[in-house]
């Protein structure tokens, strides 16, 4: 935004509050008075006498809607009774339109929706995406156009739509299916990413009216058939292609990004321009100002490209970023690894390839007797380099893969099987936060914490004991809403309940509820404090001030209170 | 901000009040049909929209629910807007934007001291020569007299972004408004 751009809204600020044109004009600095002409028109705009429907029309159309209001939102036996039916014609006639619609809900193509699969912790999905009630996703359920999905910390899902295009949702991901349709081989799919990061794979589209677009705050992509990440924060999208290629725009410009390339795009300014990236997963080793050195490498960090800012050194990241022309780094997101696969690596175009050596976009990296190569890579070509860092600063590569090989574009696969098992999603290597290390703590678990009012050791016990991010957070949420303890609601899970299910048990729960002003609650209350008082009388570590009360765990499902308990040394490990 | 009266209309709506539904329509259809003119740049068509929108409304009442960001009113235009779109699709004509923001910038100070003449009519035609999200957030910003709150709410933009979007918008209006009248 310029100066211009707020000078503007100023003036028209003014406007509406009453000070006439001629006055806002007399007050515009000589230097802006380039906005003037835009002044004028926009409250000539506003100035104009409406546009008015003709008067039959409307009433013709508002007879329309009450009666599909009568049809649709009236009580049942309303809506499929009229009165005319009680007669043997009419009921014939009710029954051939009923045939004709059920035939016609039967021969609909199933395009306007997507299946979500491999559901990882909490996914929800609502009408409206500040809707007060979100309801839990399941493997095969269908969310519809129109509908948001939005995951959990710690959650994730892939929303599978026709002809087998997919996008995964990461964690802390919200997603709107502004548009979604199919049908024979065309599909339009529009999606509004409102944050988060998703990864798209895209089966060639085709026909003039396909179409795949994910829109952002800063930027939106379009492709046709391709794979590729969008990486959204509240002021920055970060746009990285695998394969194909992805056309990148904002209200400023346009770039096409190739296999391999990234671009950063931050609201309100020109994207930036592509780069090659790179990847690194390793701990902190040193933060030397805007310059971190991870797992050996050293890059720049853009403090306003870096969401938190509470990392250390000794902190086991994942970091992404990209290789600029003069073959600096800079890394666009730092955060905690997702899973062991995420491996060192950077793409780029070969320039050479010796026995001992290839060169790739100006980055020499050593090759050895295990260095995996696709065949068929030559000088030229676009590639993805796995590689890890010798004592003595060499970068040796462990796979060289051709980001262009036909072999791994998206294939199109018609049927969906929501049986199919879900991908096993490897926990995270290294060092974590919270658990084994409890110097450092696990920033998720500090925002759960505010969130809820809890203390941030009671957040990362059930962490620790394996519970998900997501899940803790639905259920702490379920607690405050409903006034069940949370441990209750963490033994529901363990006996085997879905998160769906506990959802609509406690919501109901909490609609039969008295109110709090209801004498029988308070005489429940009143109940509880007292069982509270003989558990404290039975309490060997009432003076214990190392005891504190913490939920428990390992509560079983008839344990319906919380117990007092002494502070865990949380027991989860990373895989080595 | 909604109304408490607008609340309870549409309250009464979900729960099958036809008169209810009806007092919506009346409230609201001659900005969407306004909205709809100026969007798809023909009556007739922006007759028939409204009336389609208005028919979308009472299917997704059931599951329309009050928010903070967004009112009633924002979440009708939205369904509009989809309608729009959706209309372009399906008919593959969509007016094609003459004017890039590049266009639009370079000629800035060019015709600055030139006063246009704005009609409905020149206006509904201007329009036609801008992108979609800038005859958006005209329509919304001038002609239904929204906030820039309630356009980047429905437009999924930031406050910021709208802010530069319209001044982009009205310079690309104005040097559409120009050319209009030199082909005059």
């Amino acid at each position: 935004m310029t100066i211009q751009d707020q000078l503007l809204q100023n003036c028209l600020d003014e406007f509406n509050q009453g000070r006439s044109l001629d006055e806002i004009i007399a007050n515009v600095p000589p230097e802006s008075a380039g906005i003037i002409p835009q002044l004028r028109l926009a409250v000539e705009a506003r100035g104009l006498p409406p546009v008015t429907m003709a008067p039959e029309k409307a009433q013709a159309q508002r007879a329309q809607v009450k009666q599909e209001a009568r049809r649709v939102l009236s009580p049942a036996f309303l809506r499929f009774i009229p009165s005319w039916a009680v007669a043997p014609a009419g009921a014939l006639a009710v029954l051939v339109v009923l045939l004709i619609a059920f035939s016609a809900i039967l021969a609909k193509p199933a395009s306007s929706y997507a299946t979500v699969m491999n559901v990882e912790g909490i996914v929800e999905v609502a009408d409206d995406i500040a809707a007060p009630e979100w309801a839990v996703l399941q493997d095969g359920d269908r969310v519809a156009q129109g509908q948001y999905v939005r995951t959990r910390f710690g959650s994730s899902a892939t929303l599978v739509f026709f002809e087998g295009t997919r996008a995964t949702l990461g964690q802390d991901t919200q997603v709107g299916l502004q548009v979604v349709e199919g049908s024979g081989r065309t599909l339009t799919v529009e999606l509004a990413q409102i944050n988060g990061v998703t990864e798209h794979s895209v089966v060639p589209l085709h026909g003039n009216s396909s179409a795949y677009i994910v829109h952002t705050a800063s930027g939106q992509a379009s492709v046709h058939g391709t794979a590729f990440t969008v990486d959204s924060t509240a002021g920055a999208t970060r746009f990285a292609v695998e394969h194909g290629k992805v056309e990148v725009n904002n209200a400023e410009e346009s770039v096409f990004l190739t296999a391999g390339q990234a671009a950063v795009v931050l609201a309100d300014e020109t994207p930036s321009d592509p780069t090659f990236e790179f990847a690194v997963q390793g701990t902190i080793t040193a933060i030397a100002g805007d310059q971190w050195t991870v797992g050996g490498l050293t890059f720049t960090v853009d403090p306003a490209l870096i969401e938190g800012g509470a990392w250390a050194e000794g902190d086991w990241v994942w970091v992404r970023g990209r290789i600029l022309s003069d073959g600096s780094l800079v890394a666009d997101k730092i955060s905690y690894p997702n899973n062991s696969k995420e491996r060192s690596n950077f793409t780029g175009v070969v320039e050479s390839m010796g026995d001992a050596a290839w060169v790739v976009s100006g980055k020499t990296v050593a090759i050895d007797a295990e260095t995996e190569f696709d065949e068929g890579i030559a000088v030229g070509d676009p590639v993805e380099v796995s590689f890890t860092i010798l004592p003595d600063g060499t970068w040796l590569a462990k796979e060289i893969e051709a980001l262009e090989d036909d072999q791994d574009q998206p294939v199109a696969t018609p049927t969906v099987d929501p049986a199919a098992t879900p991908e096993v999603i490897e926990t995270p290597e290294g060092t974590r936060a919270g658990c084994d290390v409890t110097d450092k703590q696990h920033p998720t678990g500090l925002t759960l914490s505010a969130r809820y009012g809890v203390s941030y050791e009671e957040i990362m016990v059930w962490f620790c004991k394996g519970y998900g991010l997501g899940e803790i957070d639905l259920a702490y949420e379920l607690s405050q809403t409903s006034g069940m303890p949370v441990s209750e609601i963490f033994a529901m899970r363990e006996s085997g309940i879905g998160w769906g299910n506990i959802k609509k048990e406690v919501e109901k729960l909490a609609e039969d509820t008295p109110s709090p002003d209801d004498d029988k609650k308070q005489d429940k209350d009143k109940g509880k404090d007292k069982d509270k008082g003989e558990d404290d009388d039975e309490g060997d570590g009432e003076d214990d001030p190392s005891i504190e009360e913490t939920p428990q765990p390992d509560d079983k499902k008839n344990d319906k209170k919380p117990t007092k308990t002494p502070k865990v040394k949380p027991t989860k490990k990373p895989k080595p | 901000m909604q109304s408490t009266n607008e609340t309870t209309l549409v309250q009464l709506a979900q729960k099958g009040n036809t008169n209810a539904t009806g007092t919506l329509y009346e409230m609201h259809h001659p900005g969407i049909f306004q909205y709809l003119f100026y969007r798809v740049g023909d009556v007739h068509t922006a007759e028939e929209l409204t009336g389609e929108v208005f028919l979308k409304m009472v299917r997704a009442l059931p599951g329309y629910r009050p928010t903070n960001n967004g009112t009633f009113r924002s979440w009708l235009y939205t369904i509009a807007r989809n309608m729009a779109i959706d209309h372009y699709r399906r008919n593959a004509n969509r007016p094609l934007a003459a004017f890039d923001d590049e266009l639009g910038l370079a000629s800035e100070d060019a015709g600055d001291a030139v006063e246009v003449k704005l009609t409905n009519e020149a206006l509904q035609e201007a329009l036609k020569q801008l992108p979609d999200i800038q005859r958006d957030v005209l329509i919304l910003r001038f002609i239904e007299n929204m906030t820039v709150e309630e356009v980047a709410s429905m437009l999924h933009k930031t406050y910021d972004s709208i802010k530069s979007l319209q001044r982009r918008a009205l310079v690309v209006l104005r040097q559409a408004l120009l050319e209009q009248e030199e082909i005059q």
